[in-house]
């Protein structure tokens, strides 16, 4: 695990991540005309300097430790490291199956991308019978299907593959 | 594949066949109408144009041949542009249709990367035409016309509007100039309800909008009417585009226009013209629109088609004044 | 003025209008609980069905569903961390973790509790206020507008008790996620990228959705068995010392009840703010602040409370002017201007019985949701030992296509699901998320008020002073702001004596 100033550098990821992004937000607010860039540039301002402090606050250093006295004393009292050293892979699976589901409901529509989703989740992941999978990726479909077709009159999606918009 | 993933794909894939079996729409037949119309609507519902559809459908219902259902279906966003492209790129089987804001549709067209063309659609007909007038708060030492000029020769007079792509922004701009008053505009207000209400609270010196929703206010003694925008006033107490020597005020309007999309063969349009001009002409149609004071001014298709382009070059004319902006 | 309250009464105790009165709770409390639907979109479908209706009955149909859908929002709040309305959002904060230590049952109980009792008081203030109201809507312009934003801002950041930091960068992110799309002010359409979908901006709604529910649901998948950490501490005859506890907590669910009715009054700030607001001004007089977020009932209490009030008094700037406080205020509306009633200054003068029935109808669904929601505790306190991975596919499929049917973009799926995994880091960073949420909403009031009050006093900053509720406002910020350094003082000062015997923690 490299670390940097005493800290893993992981743990840094989330604020400079955001710190770059912020970054970019300004640099297109200034391409906006005066009035409209106001308020968006000023936030973005104060953004840089709240990430850099948060950075700074992750570190080990005095000066660090000290604004997290300071600012943060919640989150003085680190968690712990999971122990789970499978975590990293569980998570990385679950935001996979919920991007999966949403390009599914993108590409496929929302009426056939639910029973696909729903019966692949519990199958590959809850493994369960395939008489439960069988009748819960029905009944979801059924249930989407009453409530939102018939009950809303919401025209369902058909998807991107099936209808192109 | 493995086996255990190869048994998911095809239980999948039965299940989504399962689904096709679910009822999907009729096929086309020879007799119009043949399956629900989509009466699109470029709001979310309890707005204006929401109340108008609602209100004349059952009544077109009644006068369609066949026996279908005439679903108002709210698409809002984009300022309509939603709305517009939909019915734009619908099947011209007439089982899209959709009620347009002109000239606020025309002005998000021009906006660039809109993807719809007005002028291609197949003009219906129309449900109601609004004109503006102006007015301010009810304790304003503003009496007349006359008043707002001398204020503009001190200041600019501050009118409250919505931004730049809202139909009252342009209405209030192209007034301000044809009177020959020096306007800033407070913008920012989200809808004719927000900005009107700013008049009545006195953040800006007076407002243009639709007679309507002035003379609702007016009866609550919230407003003063000083001028309408017709040819013949119908407020009394107030002056109108005549008597201010101005008739194009007149021509500053919202009209509430019906169309489908492009293609629409001619037979459809006629069935649909038909049946709103029928609708609107029923009492309870016209019941409703006494107690909600809105007006109902039907036109033929090609009567609708002609407004359309009058109003397009009306603002095309005006578009230079307006760049320059407040 | 007592015997147009008693004939509103009076006109609502006809079998009929109580039919639709119970009906349209029925609904309420359904549309209620499924996130991305709620009161707009049940007034919606209900609008058709409406037109053949006296003006009465649909009045009372349409408080039905206004009164019971807050109860429904906050059992799916409770119980999964899915808001079924934006206000309830707050109510997840306590009201999840308290169902992940199996006291569900309590929490539904207290919630319940507290949405009748803000209800009543917020009705009892409506119809108080009602004569005046014309005025008070008036008091409010654009000064008001942005001081009211940047205070709803201020009391939330310096809520995130211990992690102020954190929060005022997760506010910053909301603020300028606030910005996207077209601004009102110049015309102009900013930070889109050419997305056609973003004109609009970054719907509440479906980043509400995925910033709770869906996060949530990701975390138990990575986490693994149920909502309730322990099957064995479900206790769901909890129920009724929840319904007790309300009334242990006077102060907070008064507070709450305010703050929602005045903030309800005020149109175009909404709910979320009130709920908010009522969960971060009880958090900043609680003896125990760091107690909350980890199960504390009085954070169920105090937005509960609010949301009710604020239902009651949202009505206010709705029938004084037809300015529609809020979504589902805009959809009554369209049923009022439908039976030709005319929200405005004459309604309050003309319609006078039907405002009153109106109002008792909110109060009588709200006490008879609470009921039914009491009534249902124990089977819906079962969710909670689902296993997650029926639990996560179910829950996040009607999460997106709930999401989805707000209306009927395919857009806010690409949001929920965005915002799911933006909350699921936010969760593991230990980055609060209530910040998030109030930004998104003040974000572009703050900045249109903004620019709007400059606009009417060219550029002059006195219009702050001169008019006296932004005075006041101001005042209250400069408050807030001082007070966490002020108690750190008082702290300080009353410490020193006993630090020479303290060990330095």
């Amino acid at each position: 695990m490299r670390r940097a100033f005493g800290t893993p550098i992981v743990d840094y990821l989330p604020a400079l991540v955001l710190w770059l992004l912020t970054a970019a937000y300004l640099i297109t607010a200034y391409g906006y005309d005066a009035e409209s860039r106001v308020m968006p540039a000023l936030v973005a301002w104060a953004m840089l300097l709240l990430l850099l402090l948060d950075l700074i606050s992750r570190t080990q250093t005095r000066f660090g430790q000290a604004l997290t006295r300071w600012l943060n004393p919640g989150a003085a009292q680190v968690k712990g490291a999971s122990t789970d050293p499978n975590m990293t892979r569980k998570q990385f699976a679950a935001v996979l199956w919920l991007a999966g589901f949403a390009t599914a409901l993108l590409l496929i529509g929302v009426l056939y991308a639910v029973p696909v989703y729903v019966f692949a989740s519990l199958r590959l992941r809850g493994r369960r019978s395939y008489l439960v999978c069988l009748t819960a990726g029905a009944g979801m479909a059924l249930l989407v299907w009453l409530l939102f077709a018939m009950l809303l009159q919401l025209n369902l999606y058909p998807g991107l593959l099936l209808q192109g918009v | 594949m493995p086996d255990v993933q190869r048994r998911c794909l095809l239980v999948s894939l039965g299940m989504s066949g399962a689904a096709l079996m679910l009822p999907q729409p009729a096929f086309a037949a020879a007799i119009y109408p043949d399956k629900n119309i989509s009466f699109v609507i470029p709001d979310g519902p309890g707005g204006g144009f929401d109340s108008y559809v609602r209100a004349i459908t059952p009544a077109m219902q009644k006068y369609l041949s066949q026996k279908v259902t005439v679903v108002p279906t709210n698409v809002p966003g984009a300022g309509g542009a939603r709305a517009a492209n939909e019915i734009f790129r619908a099947r011209p089987d007439g089982a899209t249709i959709g009620i347009f804001n002109v000239p606020g549709i025309y002005i998000q067209q021009e906006r660039g990367n809109a993807g719809f063309d007005l002028e291609k659609l197949t003009w219906i007909g129309r449900l109601g035409v609004d004109h503006y007038g102006l007015a301010v708060g009810e304790n304003s030492p503003i009496k007349s016309i006359d008043d707002l000029k001398a204020l503009a020769k001190q200041r600019p007079v501050k009118f409250t509007s919505t931004g730049p792509a809202g139909t009252a922004y342009n209405a209030t701009l192209i007034a301000a100039h044809l009177l020959g008053i020096r306007a800033q505009l407070i913008t920012g207000y989200k809808g004719s309800r927000d900005y009107v209400m700013g008049a009545v609270r006195g953040d800006g010196d007076a407002v243009v909008t639709a007679i309507p929703t002035l003379r609702r206010m007016a009866a609550g003694k919230t407003l003063r009417i000083i001028a309408t925008f017709e040819e013949h006033g119908s407020v009394p107490g107030a002056t109108d585009a005549t008597a201010l020597g101005q008739p194009e005020l007149a021509s500053i309007t919202l009209q509430r226009l019906v169309a489908g999309p492009p293609g629409l063969s001619a037979d459809i349009t006629a069935t649909l013209a038909d049946a709103m001009t029928k609708a609107l002409a029923a009492p309870e149609v016209e019941a409703w629109a006494k107690k909600a004071d809105a007006g109902l001014a039907p036109e033929s298709p090609e009567q609708a088609a002609a407004t359309l382009k009058e109003q397009i070059a009306f603002y095309n004319k005006w578009k230079p004044y307006l760049k320059a902006g407040h | 003025m007592l015997h147009v309250w008693l004939s509103g009464i009076e006109s609502l105790l006809q079998l009929r209008e109580l039919m639709f009165l119970a009906l349209g709770m029925a609904i309420g409390l359904v549309f209620g609980a499924i996130p991305g639907l709620g009161g707009s979109t049940a007034l919606a479908l209900l609008m058709p069905l409406t037109y053949g209706l006296e003006p009465f009955t649909a009045l009372a149909l349409s408080g039905g569903v206004m009164g019971a859908v807050p109860m429904g929002g906050s059992i799916t709040a409770i119980l999964l961390n899915a808001p079924g309305t934006a206000p309830n959002a707050a109510t997840c904060i306590d009201g999840y973790p308290l169902a992940q230590q199996g006291k569900a049952g309590l929490a539904i109980g207290a919630a319940a509790s507290a949405n009748s009792l803000g209800g009543i008081i917020g009705t009892i203030s409506v119809l108080a206020v009602l004569p005046i109201a014309k005025e008070l809507v008036l008091l409010f312009g654009p000064p008001e507008f942005f001081l009211l934003a940047i205070l709803g801002l201020v009391v939330v950041a310096t809520t995130s008790r211990g992690k102020m930091l954190r929060g005022l960068i997760t506010g910053g992110f909301g603020l300028m996620v606030a910005f996207i799309g077209y601004n009102n002010v110049s015309g102009d359409v900013r930070f889109t990228y050419g997305v056609e979908y973003l004109w609009d901006g970054v719907r509440l709604v479906p980043a509400l959705i995925g910033l709770f529910a869906v996060a949530e649901m990701i975390n138990l998948m990575v986490k693994g068995g149920t909502v309730a950490r322990d099957a064995g501490t479900v206790k769901i005859t909890r129920m009724m010392s929840g319904v007790m506890e309300t009334f242990r907590h006077p102060a907070t669910v008064l507070r709450g009840s305010i703050v929602g009715t005045v903030v309800g009054a005020i149109p175009g700030v909404g709910g979320v703010v009130a709920s908010f607001l009522s969960y971060s001004l009880t958090v900043q007089a609680s003896k125990d602040p760091d107690s909350f977020g980890k199960g504390n009932i009085e954070g169920v209490i105090a937005p509960e409370a609010a949301i009710n009030a604020k239902d009651g008094s949202a009505l206010i700037p709705t029938l004084a002017f037809g300015i529609p406080g809020g979504a589902e205020m805009a959809v009554f509306l369209g049923i009022l201007v439908l039976h030709g009633l005319q929200p405005g200054p004459l309604m309050l003068i003309q319609n006078q019985t039907e405002i009153y029935g109106l109002v008792w109808a909110l109060t009588a669904s709200c006490i008879l949701a609470s009921c039914v929601g009491l009534l249902l505790v124990r089977p819906l306190a079962m969710v909670t030992l689902v296993d997650s991975e029926i639990l996560a596919p179910v829950v996040i499929c009607i999460a997106l296509v709930g999401s989805f049917a707000i209306d009927g973009q395919i857009g806010n799926v690409v949001i929920t699901a965005v915002f799911g995994i933006l909350g699921y880091l936010m969760l593991r960073f230990d980055y609060p998320r209530l910040t998030v949420v109030v930004a998104l909403v003040l974000g572009g009031t703050a900045e249109r008020s903004f620019h709007q009050t400059m606009m009417m006093n060219n550029g002059g900053w006195s219009i702050f002073v001169d008019r006296w509720v932004s005075a006041l406002l101001l005042a209250a910020i400069v408050i807030l702001l001082g007070s966490p350094a002020l108690r750190m003082l008082v702290h300080r000062l009353r410490a020193r004596p006993i630090a020479a015997e303290k060990p330095q923690t």
